[in-house]
Formats: structure tokens, C-alpha cells, sequence
């Protein structure tokens, strides 16, 4: 025990030894980015776990994308249009064959030409099952194969007609170095993009680490891209979990925007005029899903139709919307969000009206309410709020809060009676990235099971007339409406927390394109 | 001594097994890894096909035997939200969490010993009322809240420290003073405790008597005695902190392994949290023990025993 005789003052020097080593190791301090070196500071709430966004689904990875990568289709952020990008012009053989015709020119970041080749490779890796990655259902669902039909001509073969075509070409595939996943053995390297991406988008990665991305404006960007030319030479990504931070970094000119920001935190930030709360809208809808197949409770009352649409008129939407969520939020009525093409907004209205709930719920058979439990992984305020309100009415309602996974598999198997669904539809603007996930019968969120809804919403998505797509997806709605199969609640809204140094408008469809953020 | 650390690092394989057992089984029986691969919004058909290719739809002990022949063969396993090696992700977010216990430890052992030591000499004056007043307040206040007093103090209302972020050693004073004010308490107490019970001993009484002044009583017999509880204490809340504090990480956006804990679990990815959980329960094993030693140390009775 000799070597234990140390003095007290030498435990001290150690442990403050250990000290600096424990802070060598975490790295050198970074330079301060500013408007003077046009470098854009953003803070992401959640961590960016993967350059490559096929290997991901969070909206960060989103966000990134769009400035990494150019799709073949881009969503025109004022006409919510898939417009070409990396794409040229298209040509529909037939319903299952279309040629797409590339821009030539198209430089990746290593400063080789995209060709067919490319986008072929690329399409024909996200439908094969080793791919693993997490678009390869979505897109092998319509998708058999790509095919180089020449130079800068792609053919896609595909299984079946898809509506959305044009928007599964925008975020839900990427374009990739032909070759980037298969090592020189043959081997497959699914994890091959994911600390350091070869692309063909406006920015290009220059540092990824866990808690930082660097971007730089691709040099060899073209001028004539649907994204124009973005004007900040850098955009530094952080990543803040605590939103209160976020809102401090703002406002001691650490981080120039963020986004994602509860309105009542958000409003607090910009009380001080440091920095802005902008309000814009956003493609996430929040609704009521409600067990009318049984599914859960086998004769529950939630399989009344009368219960169901009591339900509807025992919400005081309104209020949620303008005292709770506030910004841009809306009182949603359909089964889709307003802006998406196919929304049909003249559906059955259920207005606010206790009494007539309550005498709706007594028609059903339940004059002293039920018990319900109503789960949610988000929005806690809304939740309590809607509890109170079924509360009121005699329905005995109680919320079961939980976190998202729990939630899912609960809901998957059929414990959940009544839930609060958000759906963002990855902010396409079509009524086909919603309403099929809800409404068609192998999906785990269809607590309708309804055969006539789904027969129409399948014929929405599988036709490419807009007209006949417009009419089957109202006849669709009109009906999910009439049956009240859901509670539909309001449209999210999106708070931005800018600093007053840069300029950015909201855009429609809620996708944040940080390339088009400038200086004012 | 061979045949004690044996026993103890075997009860630390133990205890490790148990827990990682517990985590996975939790872990199954409440989340749907698939879907949390998959994405919140991810429809039926592509839940399933992560579902199959991820393995998951093979039977749970079956899955737990994969992971631990991976383990015994030094294989950690990869990551599903990362999509990197799992001892890569722990070595990339431990210097962080080390450097924040360790500050943490300073500040509450610079804080928390000299408050007990004046509090003890001078028991039931204002100063020992004041020391106590102290130790529970810093108790009762929650850290995230004082996280974010601080950062409104330093970061906002006088900008003189960053608020978030692990760069520079300057990113760790504030995380550091949160952290290291929850243990001040509890060290605090301990150490004005032990001392009154020593300063009241047939020992000290014996020192005094012989003419030694009370600061050499204080140095030399009565700290080496009452520092045998408080060295427990610190060993466990050193575990704690470098167990990954996850409200101090997140306010302060460190990137240690507590924040790493945190999106794991709610990603549900399994191998990074199995690994964690592993980890965390080996350090407490570890530092316990090395407490115990070091009890061992400064208490001849102990090794004798």
C-alpha cells in the first residue's frame, strides 16, 4: 500500500491534470463565423447522423438535401410544382415506361459529369433489397428498374402507373456517383455516403462532425438551376438539441436562424427585438385517428358513426388554434392539408357544439359519455386541451403521453384506441402522400378499414389524369368527412427565429431551403 | 487483494449482463425498432422491409445471442442512426463527457469541501447556516434551470462565455458550474458531518491536549478520517457524471455520451444503447471499487479487516 502515500495536494494536481488532458482531447476552438465572411450559421435541433440522406428520414436530413443533393425534380416553392432540376424534360411511353432526359453539364463535387449512367446506378441501387436503404419500399413500390437509353436519356420501367412520380423523384431518391456503393472487390458498401457525400447540389460538404457540417458553395454550381444561385459563400450547420439554447445563440449572435421553435418560447425570444419570429406555413396536419373498424375494441362506441362525429363537434378547434399553436396554424376539416392538390376542402364541417355532442353521444347509446384513452407522442398543450373538451361533454377521456416509438408499435399492434396523428407528408404537395398511408388496407394507420374509401383513394394514386385524381380524392374526403373517421384538428404552423441580419421568406409547402437565405 | 478484484470484476460482468439483458428486453417490448429506423411517417411496406433486412423479425433471443457473439468477439456492432461502428460513436463522444465530469468533480470538490470543513469548525454559528442554506438550495434548484439562468446570465445579459458547444475549454465553464453545484450538497454535508463526529473523538481530544494546533489536528488526524464517507460519495457522483448527463448535455449541446444515450434511446438503436448501458454500469462498478481502495488507503482498518 506504499504507492497509495501521495499527498492530498498531489490528488488535487492530478485530478486538474486530468482536467486539461479531458479538454485537449475535445479539439481546437473553431472560427467564428459572421456575416463579414457571408457565412450563414443555422442551428438543427437534432443531430444530422448521416450525409446521406437516403439512409434517413429525419427532416434535417431533408433540409441538408436539398442543399447537397439535386434531385431530378425540384418543389417549386411558389407554384408547389415538380419542376425539373437535374432533369431536362420527360416523355410517358406509356403508363409504366417514362424516358427522362438529362440536363448535360451537371457537374458532381469531385468534378465529373453526371451522366445516365449515374442516375440509372443510383435509381436501380434504392430498389435493390441490399441497399437497405429507407426509400427503397417507397420507390420499389411503383419502380422495376432504370435503364441508360443514351448519354443523357434514363428510362424507368415501372411495375405500375404512380401519380407521384415527379415527387418521388424530388426527396425521396438522390443522385449518386455511379459505382459510389460497390467497393473494388464487388463488396457492397451501403455506408459508403455516409461522412462524406460526392453530389451534385449548390453546397458541397467540407466538415462533418457530430455536432457541425460545413457547407461550401459548389464553385462549379450552374447558373440555370431551378435553385438558383445561392448567395451565402458558407452555411455552417449546428446542432442544438434544447430549443431555449437556440433561442439564447440567437440572440447573442451565435446562430442566425433556426427553426421549429414552440410559439410561446419563440415569442418570448423576440420580445427583445434581437431577433425575429417569422410565422410560416407548414404541410404537417394534426388529427384525431379513431378505432371505427373495431379493430382495438371490438363493438367499442368508437365504431358509431354518431360518436364519432360527437367527438368532432366536442373540440373547440378554434380556440386550440389561436390560443394554443397560434403563427399560421388553421382549423383542418379534411383529411389532408389545404394546399396539397386534392384536398378538397368542401367536406362535412362539424363546428363546435357540446350540446349537440352530447345529444349525439345519448342518440348512440352513451347519455354518461365512455371511457377513452387517447395517446400522443407530441403537442402535450393540444392533447390536455382536447382531453378537457371531451371531458366536458361526458366523455372520459384521459391522455396516455408517450415517446414516438412506443407509440407506433402500440398503434401497430392494435392497442391504441384513439390517437393524435402528425403527418408532415415529407411537404409534398399532393393529397397522395397523406391520404393513401391512412386509408389503404395494408396500412397500419388505417383504423377505418373502410373498402370504399380505400378503392377510391387507390385510383387517385394510379391515375395521371389531375382531373380524375381531383374527383376521386373528394369523393374520397367528402366520405371520410360524412363517416368522421378522424378528428381532423388544425395545420401545424412553422416558427422561424431569425436574426435581424438575414432576410428569408416562409415558404408554402414548410420545407426550409436554407439556399435562398440572404443577408439584408 | 488478487481474489477480491476478481470477484468484483466478475460482479461487474454481472451486473453488466443483467442490465444489458433488461435494456433489450425493454427496449423490444416497448419500441418498434423498425419503425423508429424507418421514420415516424414511414408507411406499413417500408417498415417491414427495415423490419427484415435489420433482422428484426427474428425471434428476441435470438437477436440478443447475435449481439453478444459480437461482443465476446470484440465486435460492438454498428449503429442504425449512425451507420457507424459502435466503438467509434463511443470514442468520438467520450473525451467530451470526461472532460465535463472531471470539471465537474473540481468545482465540487473546490466548493463543496471547504464550505463543510468551515461549516464543521464552526458548528450552528451564521456561518454553518449559511454553508447549509447553500448546499440546499444548490439541492433543490433543478439543473436544467440553472443551466438556462446561466446562459441567460453569461450568454445573453453579459455575453462573456459561449452558451453552447464543446470547442474550446471555454464551452465547459458553464455546463461544469451546473453539473458540479448538484453534487456540492450532498459532498458538503458529508464532509461537516464526518468532521463534527472526528472533531468530537478521544483522538483529537488527545492531539489537543498535546498542544497541536487546530489546523494540524484538522490536516493531519481529523480530514483523513471524515473523508472516508465523502470519497464514497465521490466516486458514485463521478459515475453519475460520467454516466452521461443528459439534461446538462442537451442544454449546453455537448456532444457526450449522455446526449449520445438520449438519441439513441429515442432512435431505438439498440447497439449503441446496449453498449452504453454496458459502459455506464462498468464505470460505476469500477469507480466503486477504486473507492474502496482508496478507503483502503486512507483507513488502515479497512485493509487489515
Amino acid at each position: 500500500m506504499k504507492f497509495f502515500r501521495i499527498g492530498a495536494h498531489r490528488v488535487l494536481a492530478m485530478l486538474a491534470l486530468a482536467l486539461c488532458g479531458g479538454l485537449t482531447l475535445v479539439g481546437s476552438p473553431a472560427a467564428l463565423a459572421a456575416k463579414s465572411d457571408n457565412t450563414l450559421v443555422v442551428a438543427f435541433p437534432r443531430e444530422v447522423t448521416t450525409l446521406d440522406g437516403l439512409y434517413s428520414r429525419s427532416r434535417e436530413n431533408d433540409v441538408l438535401g436539398l442543399l447537397t443533393d439535386d434531385a431530378l425534380y425540384y418543389v417549386d416553392p411558389q407554384t408547389l410544382k415538380a419542376v425539373p432540376l437535374a432533369a431536362k424534360a420527360h416523355k410517358f411511353i406509356n403508363d409504366t415506361t417514362l424516358d427522362v432526359e438529362l440536363r448535360e453539364g451537371i457537374k458532381f463535387h469531385d468534378g465529373s459529369e453526371m451522366t445516365a449512367e449515374d442516375v440509372a446506378y443510383s435509381f436501380n441501387w434504392i430498389v435493390s433489397p441490399e441497399s437497405k436503404t429507407l426509400f427503397s419500399a417507397r420507390i420499389g413500390h411503383w419502380l422495376k428498374n432504370a435503364e441508360v437509353r443514351g448519354k443523357y436519356l434514363v428510362r424507368f420501367n415501372m411495375k405500375q402507373p404512380n401519380a407521384l412520380v415527379f415527387y418521388d423523384f424530388t426527396y425521396y431518391s438522390k443522385i449518386r456517383k455511379k459505382g459510389t456503393y460497390h467497393k473494388a472487390d464487388g463488396s457492397l458498401d451501403p455506408n459508403a455516403a455516409t461522412r462524406a457525400i460526392n453530389s451534385t447540389g449548390p453546397y458541397r460538404v467540407t466538415e462533418f462532425t457530430a455536432d457541425r457540417i460545413t457547407l461550401q458553395r459548389f464553385k462549379d454550381y450552374r447558373g440555370d438551376s431551378a435553385k438558383g444561385r445561392p448567395p451565402m459563400e458558407r452555411i455552417i450547420i449546428r446542432s442544438i438539441p434544447d430549443q431555449s439554447t437556440q433561442a439564447a445563440e440567437l440572440m447573442s449572435g451565435g446562430v442566425h436562424w433556426t427553426f421549429n421553435i414552440p410559439t410561446e418560447l419563440a415569442e418570448d425570444a423576440a420580445r427583445g427585438g434581437r431577433v425575429r419570429l417569422v410565422h410560416g406555413p407548414s404541410m404537417r396536419v394534426e388529427f384525431l385517428v379513431l378505432d371505427a373498424a373495431g379493430m382495438v375494441q371490438p363493438k367499442g362506441p368508437l365504431m358509431k358513426k354518431a360518436v364519432r362525429q360527437a367527438l368532432n363537434h366536442a373540440i373547440d378547434r378554434a380556440a386550440i388554434v389561436k390560443n394554443l399553436v397560434k403563427g399560421t396554424s388553421q382549423v383542418l376539416y379534411s383529411a389532408c392539408n389545404p394546399v396539397q392538390f386534392g384536398c378538397a376542402q368542401d367536406v362535412k364541417k362539424y363546428d363546435y357544439n357540446p350540446a349537440l355532442a352530447k345529444k349525439l353521444l345519448a342518440e348512440a347509446g352513451y347519455p354518461n359519455g365512455f371511457d377513452l384513452e387517447l395517446w400522443s407522442d407530441r403537442e402535450r398543450p393540444v392533447n390536455e386541451a382536447i382531453v378537457h373538451q371531451l371531458n366536458q361533454v361526458g366523455v372520459r377521456a384521459t391522455l396516455r403521453f408517450v415517446k414516438p416509438p412506443v407509440l407506433v408499435k402500440a398503434r401497430n399492434e392494435k392497442q391504441v384506441p384513439a390517437y393524435y396523428g402528425s403527418i408532415g407528408s415529407f411537404s409534398i404537395p399532393d393529397a397522395g402522400a397523406i391520404v393513401p398511408d391512412h386509408f389503404l388496407p395494408e396500412s397500419d394507420r388505417n383504423f377505418s378499414q373502410d373498402p370504399a374509401v380505400a378503392k377510391l383513394v387507390d385510383a387517385a394514386n394510379s391515375t395521371y389524369d389531375p382531373a380524375k385524381r381531383q374527383q376521386f380524392f373528394r369523393d374520397a374526403l367528402r366520405r371520410i368527412a360524412e363517416e368522421a373517421y378522424w378528428v381532423p384538428i388544425l395545420t401545424f404552423s412553422a416558427n422561424y427565429l431569425a436574426s435581424n441580419d438575414v432576410e428569408f421568406e416562409p415558404w408554402k409547402d414548410g420545407m426550409e431551403r436554407l439556399f435562398q437565405i440572404r443577408w439584408k | 487483494m488478487l481474489r477480491y478484484t476478481l470477484r468484483r470484476a466478475l460482479l461487474a460482468l454481472l451486473v453488466a449482463f443483467t442490465v444489458s439483458v433488461a435494456t433489450f428486453l425493454l427496449l423490444h417490448t416497448a419500441t418498434d425498432p423498425a419503425q423508429a429506423i424507418a421514420g415516424a411517417d414511414a408507411d406499413a411496406a417500408a417498415v417491414q422491409q427495415v423490419r427484415v433486412q435489420y433482422g428484426f423479425d427474428r425471434p428476441l433471443a435470438v437477436q440478443y445471442a447475435s449481439w453478444l457473439r459480437g461482443v465476446v468477439r470484440g465486435e460492438l456492432g454498428e449503429s442504425y442512426i449512425w451507420h457507424r461502428q459502435v466503438s467509434e460513436l463511443l470514442a468520438a463522444h467520450a473525451p467530451v463527457t470526461i472532460a465535463l465530469a472531471l470539471s465537474a468533480m473540481l468545482i465540487t470538490v473546490v466548493i463543496a469541501i471547504p464550505l463543510g470543513i468551515v461549516a464543521a469548525m464552526r458548528p450552528n454559528t451564521i456561518i454553518d447556516r449559511i454553508a447549509l442554506t447553500l448546499a440546499v438550495t444548490a439541492q433543490a434548484v433543478p439543473s436544467f434551470w440553472l443551466g438556462l439562468m446561466l446562459i441567460v446570465l453569461f450568454g445573453v445579459m453579459f455575453p462573456v462565455l459561449p452558451v453552447s458547444g464543446d470547442e474550446t475549454w471555454r464551452h465547459f465553464i458553464l455546463p461544469a458550474v451546473v453539473l458540479g453545484a448538484s453534487s456540492v450538497p450532498a459532498v458538503m454535508r458529508l464532509t461537516r458531518t464526518g468532521l463534527l463526529d472526528v472533531m468530537g473523538s478521544d483522538y483529537i481530544r488527545t492531539a489537543r491536549s498535546k498542544g497541536y494546533m487546530t489546523g494540524g489536528i484538522l490536516v493531519r488526524h481529523a480530514m483523513r478520517n471524515a473523508m472516508l464517507p465523502v470519497v464514497g460519495v465521490l466516486a458514485v457522483q463521478l459515475g453519475h457524471k460520467l454516466g452521461g448527463s443528459v439534461v446538462t448535455e442537451s442544454v449546453f449541446a455537448l456532444n457526450g455520451l449522455g446526449r449520445l444515450a438520449l438519441q439513441s434511446i429515442l432512435g431505438s438503436d439498440i447497439a449503441t444503447i446496449q453498449m452504453l448501458v454496458f459502459v455506464f454500469a462498468l464505470t460505476f462498478v469500477v469507480l466503486t471499487f477504486l473507492a474502496d481502495l482508496l478507503n483502503a488507503w486512507l483507513d488502515p482498518r479497512i485493509r487489515l479487516a
